[in-house]
C-alpha cells in the first residue's frame, strides 16, 4: 500500500502550486475579459399598463379580449424567460422569451392558441412593449394591437432586494 | 406582528417534516442533511404548493414568511459560528502541501469553468442588473465549496475519522471554507459598490481591519480571559455572554459593511479559543438548538423559495445539467487530479474527490445570499439548490463505489498504525 506523502516545504511543491493555481487563473482572466462586455436582457419584470384602441374588430375571441380588458398584466422575468398574466388570470397565462428587443409569448396550454408578439423600446426611460396579441384558434380571430407601459414597482428598478 | 399562533404551528411542522426526512434517509444510508434538505422542498411550491395549494398558503401565507425568514438568519448565524468553530488549523499541518494545492486548484478550476459557462449562460439566465463578472464570479463560489460538516459527518459515520482519507478531506474542507468565505466577502464587496456610491476599497479597508481586530485583539483578549479559572467555574455563563455579545457584534459589523453576517460568524468562531474545552462547550451548548429547531427553518425558507417549476422547460433543465457538470469536474475533478499529482495513491484521490464534492447546505448558504443580494434569480437558485442536493446525495453511494466498507475498513486499520508510527518517530 503507497503512503500519502506528509508535507515538506520545498521548491517543488511551491512551483507545483504556484503553475496549477496559475492556469486556471489565467484562464478565468481570460474569459472574463472576454465576457465583460455581455450583456443580459433588460428587466422587465413588474407590472405591465395595457394601452389599447378603444374600437375593437368583429371577430375578436374571447381569450384576447380577456388579456386586454384585464388592464395590466403582470410579467415574471427569470433572464431570457418570461411568464406574463393578466390580473388575477392564472388561465391566461402567458410563457415567453425575450431575445433582443423582441418578445414573443405562447399558452403552455395545448389547447389555447393565444400568443403575444411584441417590440420593446424606451421612452422618457419607460419601457414601452408594442405587440399583438392573436390567437390561432378554430374561429377566425383578428389580431389586435396594444401597447403596455412597464411599471417596475419597488424591486425591479434596483437590485431584486437587499439581504 | 407575528400571528404568533401560525408561527408555533409552522416551526412545529417543518422540525417534524424535516427530522423524519432525516431519519428517512438514514435508513438508507445517506446523511440526515439530504432528507432534510428535500424536506425544505418538499415543504415549498414544487411539491407541498403544487399537491396542496389551499393548505400550503394557508400553513405558509406570504406575510409569514418574513418571521421565518428571521428565524432563519439567527439559525445561520449560529451555523456558521460553528462552522467556525470547528476549524481546527492542526489538521492542515500534516498534509499542508495536498491540501492547499487540492482546495485552491479545485477552487480556480471551478471559477475557470463557471466564466467559461457563463459566457453561454449569463445572457440566457440574469438580466441587466447584473454584470457577466459578478454573474460569474459568483457561480464559482457557489459551486467551488465544500460542505465541511456535512463531510465530516460523512466521514465520522463511515468510520473515516481515523483514515488519512478523513484526514485529507476534513483538512481540505476547513482551507475551501475560510478560501470561500474570504471569496465570498471579496465579491460581496465588489458587487456592492458597484451598485453603491462607497468605492471598493472602503469596503475592503473595512474587511482587512476587522479581520486584524477579530484575530489579532479579540481572539488574545479572550484567550487572556480564559487563562483565569474562574471562567470555567462559577463565571462560565458571563463568559458565554460575552461570546454571543462579541457574536453578534462581528455579524452585525460585516452586515454592515455590505459582506454579510455569515462572514462576521464565520471568522468570529474561527477566532474563538481552542482552550479548555470552551469551544467544545460552546458547541454542545448551541447545536441541539441550532440543528434540530434553527437549521430546519432555514431548509424550509431555502425550500419556500425553491420552484422547480421555474425550470419550466428542457432548455432550463439542461443549464441545470451544465452547472452540476462544472460542478463536478471542477470540484471531484480538480481535488482528485490535484491529489494524485502530489503523489496521494489513485484509490485515495478518487475517494478525496468525491467527499470534497459535497456542497450541502454551504452551497444552499452562498445561493441563498445570492438570491438575497440579487446576484441571482430564483431560477439559478433552484439550479444551485439541485446541484447540492445531488451531489451531496451522489457522496455516499459514489464513495461506496471507489471505497468499498470491508476495504477502508482494513485500510484504516493499516494506516491508522504507520500514522502513529510515523507520529512517534516525528
Amino acid at each position: 500500500m503507497q503512503e500519502i506523502p506528509t508535507s515538506k516545504l520545498d521548491w517543488g511543491v511551491a512551483l507545483r502550486y504556484a503553475v496549477m493555481v496559475a492556469i486556471p487563473l489565467l484562464g478565468m482572466a481570460v474569459t472574463v475579459h472576454v465576457g465583460k462586455d455581455l450583456t443580459a436582457p433588460p428587466v422587465l419584470e413588474g407590472r405591465w399598463k395595457i394601452e389599447r384602441e378603444p374600437a375593437l374588430p368583429p371577430s375578436v375571441c374571447e381569450e384576447q379580449l380577456a388579456w386586454l380588458q384585464s388592464g395590466e398584466f403582470v410579467l415574471m422575468q427569470q433572464g431570457q424567460s418570461l411568464t406574463a398574466m393578466p390580473e388575477g388570470r392564472p388561465d391566461l397565462a402567458l410563457e415567453g422569451k425575450v431575445t433582443g428587443s423582441e418578445l414573443r409569448f405562447f399558452s403552455p396550454l395545448p389547447s389555447s392558441g393565444l400568443s403575444i408578439h411584441g417590440r420593446l423600446s424606451k421612452i422618457d426611460g419607460v419601457a414601452r412593449l408594442d405587440a399583438r396579441i392573436e390567437h390561432a384558434g378554430e374561429a377566425p380571430c383578428s389580431a389586435l394591437s396594444f401597447r403596455a407601459r412597464h411599471n417596475p414597482g419597488p424591486e425591479g428598478s434596483g437590485r431584486r432586494g437587499s439581504s | 406582528m407575528p400571528d404568533l399562533q401560525l408561527l408555533l404551528i409552522q416551526v412545529a411542522f417543518i422540525v417534524i417534516v424535516t427530522k423524519t426526512a432525516g431519519l428517512l434517509v438514514r435508513a438508507i444510508g445517506q446523511p440526515p442533511v439530504v432528507g432534510e434538505l428535500a424536506a425544505g422542498i418538499l415543504l415549498g411550491p414544487s411539491v407541498f404548493g403544487a399537491l396542496a395549494p389551499q393548505l400550503s398558503s394557508t400553513l405558509f401565507p406570504p406575510h409569514s414568511l418574513a418571521f421565518l425568514q428571521t428565524l432563519s438568519q439567527v439559525g445561520l448565524l449560529l451555523f456558521m459560528f460553528m462552522v467556525g468553530l470547528e476549524f481546527q488549523p492542526r489538521r492542515i499541518r500534516r498534509y499542508g502541501h495536498v491540501l492547499f494545492l487540492a482546495s485552491h486548484f479545485s477552487m480556480a478550476l471551478v471559477f475557470f469553468l463557471c466564466s467559461a459557462v457563463s459566457l453561454f449562460l449569463y445572457p440566457k439566465l440574469s438580466d441587466n442588473r447584473v454584470t457577466y463578472v459578478e454573474f460569474s464570479l459568483f457561480l464559482g463560489v457557489a459551486l467551488g465549496v465544500s460542505a465541511f460538516p456535512v463531510l465530516a459527518r460523512i466521514i465520522r459515520e463511515r468510520g473515516l475519522g481515523k483514515s488519512e482519507l478523513g484526514a485529507l478531506s476534513i483538512g481540505c474542507a476547513a482551507v475551501d471554507d475560510v478560501t470561500a468565505w474570504f471569496l465570498l466577502a471579496s465579491i460581496l464587496s465588489l458587487v456592492r459598490s458597484m451598485h453603491s456610491s462607497a468605492p471598493i476599497w472602503w469596503t475592503l479597508a473595512g474587511l482587512a481591519l476587522f479581520v486584524i481586530i477579530v484575530l489579532l485583539v479579540i481572539r488574545p483578549l479572550l484567550a487572556l480571559i480564559l487563562t483565569d479559572k474562574r471562567w470555567k467555574g462559577p463565571y462560565s455563563e458571563i463568559f458565554i455572554s460575552l461570546v454571543f455579545v462579541l457574536l453578534l457584534c462581528c455579524a452585525g459589523v460585516t452586515e454592515w459593511l455590505g459582506i454579510h453576517l455569515v462572514f462576521g460568524a464565520f471568522l468570529f468562531g474561527v477566532a474563538v479559543p481552542r482552550k479548555h474545552g470552551i469551544s467544545e462547550d460552546l458547541e454542545a451548548k448551541l447545536r441541539p438548538v441550532t440543528e434540530v429547531l434553527l437549521l430546519p427553518i432555514l431548509y424550509a425558507v431555502i425550500g419556500l423559495r425553491t420552484s422547480f417549476g421555474l425550470l419550466q422547460n428542457s432548455e432550463m433543465w439542461l443549464y441545470c445539467a451544465l452547472l452540476f457538470a462544472v460542478a463536478v469536474a471542477g470540484k471531484a475533478g480538480g481535488v482528485a487530479t490535484a491529489a494524485r499529482l502530489s503523489g496521494v495513491p489513485l484509490r485515495e484521490s478518487a475517494g478525496f474527490g468525491i467527499l470534497m464534492n459535497t456542497r450541502g447546505l454551504m452551497e444552499l448558504v452562498i445561493a441563498k445570499i445570492g438570491l438575497d443580494v440579487g446576484i441571482i434569480n430564483a431560477a439559478v437558485f433552484s439550479m444551485l439548490v439541485l446541484v447540492a442536493l445531488v451531489t451531496t446525495g451522489l457522496t455516499s453511494p459514489l464513495l461506496m463505489m471507489v471505497y468499498p466498507r470491508r476495504q477502508f475498513a482494513g485500510e484504516a486499520a493499516e494506516k491508522q498504525g504507520k500514522i502513529s508510527t510515523i507520529a512517534a518517530n516525528a
